[in-house]
């Protein structure tokens, strides 16, 4: 966390500028406002200790004023049940370090739903803050015969009230000066007063923190401590729950006293206040126009139409994401793959430079940035979804799949995505308000079948299953790999919940925001800010990995084992091509390419087996005895912890191929498929293939998931996710291959 | 009386009462959902769960326990 708030800190907001925060309930355009007004002067970072995005931007208000503007979270209220609303109340009782008080809080609210709006802008006012309140949409109410005395709402609340539609760009001028002129002049919002009994408990609530020497809370934050039942501000007090209890019970009480129920007083109040400042502001229609918005919900969440169209969206979306990205992909390997072919010639002379620089440094580079064609798709699409408001209708349409596990709809297209990769699924995961429902998500994502793990199934299928039980069992061999994750992600997600979060059910209430025509800038935006954040923060981590990684599977390089195992090779290469050994070694000496390039293949196979990854394969492998893998699978499984499909060229290595094998290697097909133990059984049965999927199918090999997830929920989470997938795959390689041989033997 | 969970497509009717566990209720009260709003039934998700609810200015989607604390008179 210090490290967070010492970035945050360097983030360095000029102290001299105003300091504006942007609030909101959410779909308000809030974001188009925020984008508006900076134009491209803004920057996006992330709040200390919590993942929520932190949107900050520079705006000239008037030619001597600039303004240091912040975008914060859409939020219904100051009762803040996510992380996203506790970073609302934090940035106004000034809790975030690096971060001034705001100036002014600009309120930005719904013209066609302003009476909902007013209650959070009057939760605001509450804190102090000089308030602004910008009627965004206005453009909506017109057009469903909606009108709002804007003057007349002014002179009640006390505040500047401004008009506009942000997507247009009107009323941003005034609302600029409505800022400024609020700084200068700042007013107090009128606002609801309380009965006695709401002030004799807070301030009983004051006495009680004063007297246990508890840290001091502002009025608001007391109001939220009697209100909230399950309110943030209780964690930063430092009582104990049973202190908390006693207290706030103690509190609520007095309100019941009073004939008051704390749980509904403060909307009931609130409401209530709001309702006569209301009074004549708003003019409705006689007779409610129907906008074109409800017929296009009509079929967007229709029980079957809705359903057919969100399948042909997310097939449109995912057909994108293969169709688009492979070639990226492709050319992203093939130009790192060039250029480390360009750089290896150049340092031959140096050959562990050689080495480092190119299977460390640009594989490793090339293993960050090969990500990246996905991870800008996806965000591309993502944010058109939300923009537009269909990513509300698809949560709604999905949520039945997911509520029974503690997830809700929001899960549904982090997980699908985790079907392409994994990254993209636990960024995209951020979609999800819920903090709990979001980590469970981020948690499971690596299970669901990506696409790094079609080679290994493509390999040991095509080597053992596919030729002993034709096309038909294979194809569904590989269904069930894709199928095993998901089957086994639901279950654990319910898990997680109840055992870890003992949480039952969040609940799940979600607003359907009006069908809007998305801004393209800001999705071109985002995606791009998704980009840098990945290759920045994910990208160094992984490289380093990947440094470590060589660095294991490199040393201890001694000459004495090239030179033992060319003994080896020569004498085996002889006897088994009728060969005088002499010969062999004339041709080795002559530069035979044949020869050479098998001698170079079992050198490098040699290295391998004596390197430290070798050594801690050749380890560990008793346990994986169980699952029926040798040394050289345990080795493959250790090497490709950077990455699954690492395991195809590590057995490449070990089986004295040379790392230049793929999936469908004939020589490496053949050379597993005629690999013995000493004893001289096979070592791949089909239980073992089977294992090795299965292993590959639930472990978290692929460090740029790890590196993503540390960012994303931390280093902890991070650690619990790889160490609960292992264990997983584990018992599921272990299960597979003693059930298979138990069913193998009684056939 | 009837709670909002078991009323049908189409169906609307006025909030009379909202009672929910814990901080629920302060939540559904936020956003909208207060004793006197107006709410009317649009339809239910493809697998039975959540439904969709119109209000007085924005539509929402809830699942049926949460409509459960909501009771509605005609």
């Amino acid at each position: 966390m210090s490290r967070l708030v010492q970035s945050i800190a360097n983030a360095s907001i000029d102290d001299a500028t105003l300091q504006v925060a942007l609030i909101g309930n959410p779909n308000t355009g809030k974001s188009t406002a925020f984008n508006r007004l900076t134009g491209i002067r803004q920057r996006t970072g992330n709040y200390p200790g919590v993942t929520v995005e932190r949107r900050y931007g520079t705006c000239s208000l008037d030619a001597d004023h600039n303004a240091t503007i912040v975008d914060l979270p859409g939020t219904y209220s100051l009762a803040a049940a996510s992380a996203d609303e506790r970073v609302v109340v934090d940035v106004l009782s000034g809790h975030i370090p690096g971060t001034r008080l705001p100036d002014v809080a600009v309120c930005v609210a719904d013209a066609t739903n302003l009476m909902r709006h007013l209650f959070l802008v009057s939760q605001i006012a509450e804190t102090g803050v000089s308030v602004v309140l910008a009627v965004n949409l206005m453009d909506a109410a017109e057009s469903q015969g909606i009108s709002i005395d804007a003057k007349l709402l002014s002179e009640r609340l006390n505040i500047p009230v401004v008009p506009m539609c942000a997507s247009r760009g009107r009323g941003l001028d005034e609302l600029r000066a409505a800022i400024l002129k609020a700084h200068q002049q700042p007013t107090k919002m009128n606002n609801l007063q309380w009965p006695q009994a709401v002030h004799e408990a807070t301030e009983y609530l004051r006495q009680s923190l004063a007297a246990e020497k508890a840290r001091d809370l502002t009025p608001p934050e007391l109001l939220r401590l009697l209100f909230d039942q399950d309110s943030a501000i209780a964690d930063r007090i430092g009582w104990s729950a049973a202190q908390h209890r006693m207290h706030v019970d103690q509190a609520r009480t007095m309100l019941h006293e009073a004939n008051l129920d704390p749980d509904t007083v403060e909307p009931m109040l609130r409401y209530a206040f709001l309702a006569e400042i209301m009074e004549n502001v708003v003019t409705h229609p006689t007779v409610r126009r129907a906008t074109g918005g409800e017929s296009i919900d009509r079929l967007l969440t229709h029980r079957f139409w809705g359903l057919i169209v969100f399948a042909a969206l997310m097939y449109g979306v995912f057909w994108t994401i293969y169709t688009g990205a492979g070639p990226m992909m492709d050319a992203i390997d093939g130009t790192f793959g060039w250029l480390g072919e360009i750089v290896g010639t150049q340092l031959e002379s140096w050959p562990m430079i050689q080495s480092l620089v190119v299977d460390g440094l640009i594989a490793g580079v090339g293993g960050v940035v090969i990500f990246l064609p996905q991870i800008l798709i996806l965000f591309f699409f993502i944010s058109l979804l939300e923009d537009t408001g269909y990513m509300a209708r698809a949560a709604y349409l999905m949520d039945k799949l997911f509520s029974w596990c503690g997830l809700n709809g929001k899960s549904f297209v982090p997980l699908l995505s985790s079907f392409a990769c994994a990254i993209p699924g636990v960024m995209g995961a951020r979609t999800i308000d819920n903090p709990r429902s979001r980590l469970t998500t981020i948690l499971i994502a690596p299970l669901m079948s990506c696409s790094a793990r079609l080679p290994v199934y493509v390999l040991l299928i095509g080597a053992f299953i596919e030729p002993k039980y034709g096309s038909a069992i294979a194809a569904a061999v590989l269904f069930g790999m894709h199928l095993l994750g998901l089957v086994i992600a639901l279950p654990f997600a319910l898990l997680f919940n109840r055992v870890i979060f003992k949480v039952k059910r969040s609940p799940f209430i979600l607003e359907m925001p009006s069908y809007r025509v998305p801004d393209l800038r800001d999705a071109l935006w985002r995606m791009w800010n998704r980009g840098k954040d990945f290759l920045m923060t994910a990208g160094t981590v992984i490289l380093a990995m990947s440094i470590v990684i060589w660095a294991l599977s490199y040393f201890p390089r001694g000459e004495e084992v090239a030179e033992h195992e060319q003994t080896v090779f020569i004498t085996e290469y002889a006897a088994a091509h009728e060969l005088s050994p002499q010969r062999v070694g004339e041709l080795i000496e002559a530069g035979n390419e044949e020869v050479t390039g098998e001698l170079d293949a079992h050198i490098e196979g040699a290295y391998l087996e004596q390197s430290y990854l070798g050594r801690m394969g050749k380890a560990v492998q008793p346990l994986f005895a169980p699952a029926g893998f040798d040394w050289k699978t345990t080795v493959g499984v250790l090497a490709s912890f950077p990455a699954r499909e690492v395991i195809i060229s590590t057995l490449g290595i070990t089986y004295n191929l040379g790392a230049d094998v793929d999936e469908s290697s004939e020589g490496l097909i053949g050379s597993m498929k005629s690999a013995h133990w000493p004893d001289g059984s096979p070592v791949f049965t089909i239980p073992v293939a089977l294992a090795v999927m299965v292993f590959f199918a639930l472990c978290m090999q692929c460090m740029a998931t790890l590196a993503v997830m540390g960012r994303e929920a931390g280093w902890g989470w991070a650690a619990f996710g790889f160490t609960y997938m292992t264990v997983l795959a584990w018992f599921g390689a272990v299960f597979t291959y003693q059930v298979g041989t138990w069913i193998g033997n009684m056939a | 009386m009837t709670t909002l969970n078991l009323m049908k497509k189409n169906q609307s009717g006025r909030i009379a009462s909202i009672r929910a566990a814990g901080s629920l209720t302060g939540r559904l009260m936020a956003m909208g959902l207060l004793p006197g709003a107006k709410v009317q039934v649009l339809g239910v998700a493809p697998l039975g769960d959540p439904m969709l609810v119109q209000l007085e200015g924005c539509r929402m989607s809830l699942r049926r326990s949460e409509a459960e604390s909501l009771t509605i008179e005609e």
